[in-house]
């Protein structure tokens, strides 16, 4: 049948397809190769070009004649009818080994030409690429913009909002925004020294509440000493407490929570005159008062870093690791509620503190 | 902007649709663009349509905690949460909690699922055991999740519910009150819009029903009234949503007055349930026996179908762990399924969900 849409056939010869790439290279291609690809395939039913090179075939832009040698290898394989489904498997394997660049490239071409199975299969490569890459990966292989905002990555679950620890957290985030802003505001000043940040977060978050005017250098070596005691600390008293200075308020309360700087980010200062308010015994719930206006301080680069992943590492035990942990810390900070059992008429033993109101 | 710079948008689509579940808040939080793509219900659409989703069973499952005494009485208490397993994969895993509840999902909650989201009504407050009518929502596609509008009305307790994905509504109907009466009266719940609007009344309260949503009907299914505490009713009911009304009740659809929590739809093959050491299904509007349930499983937890296989988790003797078994209903064999510890606890209630 396409003998008859084809102007110049040599029986005796094997029949070549001419193909043309945007970039003017013409390639000649077996025919049966060529017709693998439905685009071509139709070009030639339809208009009976690909004939000669005069009236070669115009490809798509998308395919540049490197691709379309990969392309071709991939018809040449499997247009042949009789191969196992277990060649062509293996072959599929072999064959989208290549890097992430050029499986786009390949991608994209194969779907201007038409060819689905080679779409599908380097659509699913590139799936599998995909997972098991953190964002931060796939950014960088795709060259994809970073433009979530904190938040947005970290999804601060706006309706739960009764829990004082989301709330806690949406505060973060709002200070954290008001940075970001501070930074671009920052951003002509020169920044001093790369400085390791080995303050602990409390004396952050009173710093920002903005104590007193001391200048950040002067109150970052008088207080590393003390953190990082006070750090070893936390590390050894996993179980029981510690720390008189600031841990009264939670006796064991912190029994599991092994780290140490989330901690203190929740618990308050008396060492220093700072906003933050004493966490009640009974309840976890802690009551921060955060006083936004101080937050037009100058802020370090520096500690902005230590900001951002405190929160992030705080968000991210708050949706994961709650249970077991938080499982213990109740049942030794907690009190138990005592409650009347009564079984009624049918036997069955119902629990309840008032009557349920209808 | 490109989804995928150098690739046209459809064809950059192509290859996220074909990302398993598992990785859906990674990419959400790659850039906008695959946020945005990703949470776009289009997106869950066409991976359904093009056949990548996958079939994955949620269950409400307790992870056995150490004696916590409550109120005088040392009670193990049972901390549920949705454990989810993968077909395919045979893989276990968890969802995180609800934040803020620490304490587990509700006892005795029922989970439901209707496209891309889990949603688990009400139950009993882990800690106080009043009844609670809350409705969680858990949503795959951003791996959140987020507090629906309460039930309204009466407080109910051991109701049947169940999903109708097409319509993207959670009925749910009868069990009983804080004074132990069964109720008559039901419920839809309209997920995309958080709204939840009464259904008329059944004719018969149905205390601890079974809910199956079956050939585009809610069915309720046995139960019992006030007056006849624990004894299982052999009728059922259905709901025809165009003309919003009940089917009259069908007397004898049960065989046996059973308690029919393993009741679970069956597609065209009818329904299947538990009953006296077998499998059966309705075929026909007669109850048939189909397999002999594995000899480890004498107490059903949980039972749920799939497209021609069937789940069943129980265990030998109560306090002992669960083991789920599967069984294939074109070659009528069981297969264990391995789990490791966790996830041998009771099931409560369950769903099977495609994402």
């Amino acid at each position: 049948m396409s003998e008859s849409a084809m102007a110049v056939v040599k029986p005796e010869m094997k029949s070549y397809i001419w193909l043309q790439t945007a970039d003017g290279s013409i390639q000649q291609v077996e025919e049966e190769v060529a017709m693998f690809c439905p685009m071509i395939c139709r070009e030639i039913l339809q208009t009976g070009m690909g004939s000669s090179k005069n009236y070669a075939i115009s490809l798509p832009q998308r395919v540049n004649p490197a691709i379309l040698g990969l392309i071709l290898d991939y018809c040449r394989f499997h247009q042949v009818p009789g191969r196992s489904n277990k060649e062509r498997k293996s072959f599929d394997e072999k064959f989208i080994r290549m890097d992430t660049k050029k499986l786009c490239e390949l991608t994209s071409a194969a779907d201007s030409l038409q060819l689905k199975p080679l779409v599908d299969l380097t659509s699913r490569a590139l799936a599998r690429i995909i997972e098991g890459k953190t964002p931060e990966e796939i950014r960088e292989t795709f060259h994809l913009p970073d433009d979530l905002t904190e938040e947005e990555k970290l999804e601060p679950l706006r309706n739960i909002t009764d829990d004082p620890r989301i709330r806690l957290l949406n505060r973060l985030y709002a200070r954290k925004r008001k940075e970001l802003k501070e930074r671009e505001k920052l951003k002509n000043v020169e920044v001093e020294e790369e400085r390791v940040d080995e303050r602990s977060v409390d004396d952050l978050l009173s710093f920002i509440n903005g104590e007193d005017g001391d200048s950040k250098g002067v109150r970052a070596s008088k207080n590393k000493k003390k953190n990082r005691r006070r750090k070893d600390q936390m590390k050894d008293s996993s179980s029981n407490n510690v720390n008189g200075d600031h841990k009264k308020e939670l006796d064991g309360v912190h029994t599991s929570c092994h780290n140490a700087e989330a901690d203190e980010m929740l618990v308050s200062t008396p060492s220093k005159t700072s906003k933050l308010q004493e966490l009640p015994a009974s309840t976890f719930s802690p009551k921060l008062e955060f006083d936004d206006g101080d937050i037009d301080d100058e802020l370090d680069p520096a500690m902005k870093e230590q900001l951002d992943r405190e929160v992030e590492d705080f968000a991210r035990r708050l949706n994961s690791d709650w249970p077991e942990r938080m499982q213990e810390i109740l049942s030794l900070g907690q009190q138990r509620r005592l409650v009347p059992i009564s079984m009624n008429g049918n036997g069955s033993a119902h629990r309840y503190t008032s009557l349920d109101s209808r | 902007m490109d989804f995928i710079p150098g690739l046209p948008d459809d064809v950059a689509r192509q290859c996220l649709i074909r990302v398993s579940y598992e990785n859906f808040s990674t990419i959400a939080a790659v850039c906008r663009v695959w946020k945005s793509e990703v949470e776009d219900p289009d997106f869950f659409r066409q991976r359904k349509t093009a056949g990548y989703t996958r079939p994955v069973f949620a269950m409400a499952q307790a992870r056995v905690v150490p004696n916590r005494s409550s109120g005088g009485m040392k009670c193990p208490t049972l901390a549920y949460r949705v454990t989810l397993l993968d077909l395919e994969t045979g893989n276990w895993s968890e969802l995180p909690p609800v934040p803020g509840f620490s304490d587990g999902l509700p006892m005795f909650c029922q989970l439901v699922g209707v496209e891309s989201e889990l949603v688990v009504v009400g139950g009993w407050d882990p800690d106080t055991w009043e009844i609670s009518s809350s409705v969680f929502i858990y949503n795959f596609l951003s791996a959140t999740w987020r507090r629906g509008a309460d039930m309204p009305g009466a407080r109910r307790s051991f109701f049947g519910c169940a999903a109708s994905g097409l319509e993207r509504v959670v009925y749910v109907a009868g069990g009983h009150d804080g004074e132990k009466n069964a109720l008559k009266s039901a419920l839809v719940y309209d997920v995309a819009k958080d709204e939840w609007a009464p259904l008329p009344d059944m004719a018969r309260e149905r205390d601890e029903c079974k809910g199956v949503f079956h050939r585009g009907k809610f069915h309720v299914i046995g139960g019992y009234c006030t007056e006849m505490q624990g004894r299982f009713e052999r009728s059922a009911e259905a709901f025809d949503f165009a003309n919003w009304e009940w089917d009259k009740a069908e007397e004898d659809f049960l065989e046996s007055s059973t308690c029919p929590r393993t009741c679970v739809d069956g597609g065209d093959m009818g329904m299947y349930m538990c009953h006296a050491g077998e499998v059966v299904a309705l075929q026909d509007s007669r109850w048939q026996t189909v397999d002999k349930l594995p000899a480890e499983i004498r107490h059903t937890a949980y039972m749920t179908t799939w497209e021609g296989k069937l789940l069943v988790m129980g265990c030998r003797s109560f306090g002992d762990a669960h083991v789920a078994y599967m069984l294939d209903l074109k070659s009528h064999r069981w297969r264990k399924l391995v789990a490791a510890e966790e996830f041998c606890g009771h099931v409560q209630s369950g769903c099977c969900l495609e994402i």
